[in-house]
């Protein structure tokens, strides 16, 4: 199953995008793929909702701040939106609650995203 | 008496989840729930991942399971035992993601600080050849 399941374009280069699912092993390579492929198309600014993600261990963090890293790196951001209790909580405890703009809902992340 | 479920898998990625899923029942078999299943989940996960990637380093090898209870300090524990005969891996060695000086966090040990943060307990040894991990998570109320 694609961890990514839906894209919205916002403008010229932001994208919301939903992820859903077991961040683990097994699907953050599809992870990883898709979203860098959205970097090449110029989607430097990423909103990923995270509402139906249900499990995230090391490599899924791995990955979502090597896509932070790359998008620094060409003056985009990555925001992260609607994060259950527990991912909030894995979230808090590797730091990455410091690092990424996190968001109650969607609608807040693209509005930090594209303000 | 621990040792009451044993389990045995290929030392691969795909094996995981399979070892998850036992080691999640066996806890829920001896009354751990909610996010305290969680944890062991999490902390399960992350320690076959650094057995299959730094004990075996992707050569093939088998990951022995073995969970039960064990009464510490008059306190009972859920215990997960993992043994490896890959090369020695000792998850003490690893430091901590983060430093004094620098709370950017560092991706490498971060698996180690999972496992160190989800459960109460960790001891590890290498004898003659095998890892030998236990992971203890007190048998108790949920956290809220």
């Amino acid at each position: 199953m694609n961890p990514v399941y839906f894209k919205e374009p916002l403008e010229q280069d932001a994208i919301l995008i939903g992820v859903r699912g077991r961040l683990d092993h097994d699907s953050v390579p599809e992870l990883e793929i898709a979203l860098l492929e959205l970097l090449e198309e110029g989607y430097i600014h990423l909103a990923i909702d995270m509402k139906e993600a249900t499990y995230i261990n090391s490599s899924g963090l791995r990955v979502l701040i090597s896509i932070l890293r790359a998008s620094n790196r060409q003056g985009g951001d990555v925001v992260l939106s609607s994060l259950n209790k527990r991912l909030t909580d894995i979230f808090n405890m590797a730091g990455f609650d410091k690092v990424f703009s996190i968001w109650p809902t969607s609608d807040e992340a693209i509005h930090a995203l594209v303000a | 008496m621990f040792e009451e479920q044993q389990f045995d898998a290929p030392a691969r990625h795909d094996s995981i989840n399979l070892i998850c899923e036992f080691v999640v029942n066996a806890a829920k078999k001896r009354g751990l729930a909610g996010d305290y299943l969680f944890h062991v989940e999490l902390a399960v996960d992350e320690a076959c991942t650094n057995i299959v990637e730094h004990a075996y380093e992707g050569k093939s090898g088998r990951i022995y399971i073995a969970c039960g209870t064990e009464e510490l300090d008059g306190e009972s524990y859920f215990v997960v035992r993992l043994r490896d005969n890959g090369k020695p891996f000792d998850p003490g060695d690893i430091p901590p993601p983060y430093s004094k000086t620098n709370r950017q966090p560092q991706v490498g040990g971060l698996g180690v600080h999972f496992m160190r943060k989800m459960m109460d307990r960790i001891r590890f040894s290498f004898i003659e050849g095998w890892n030998d991990l236990y992971m203890y998570k007190k048998i108790g109320p949920e956290k809220a």
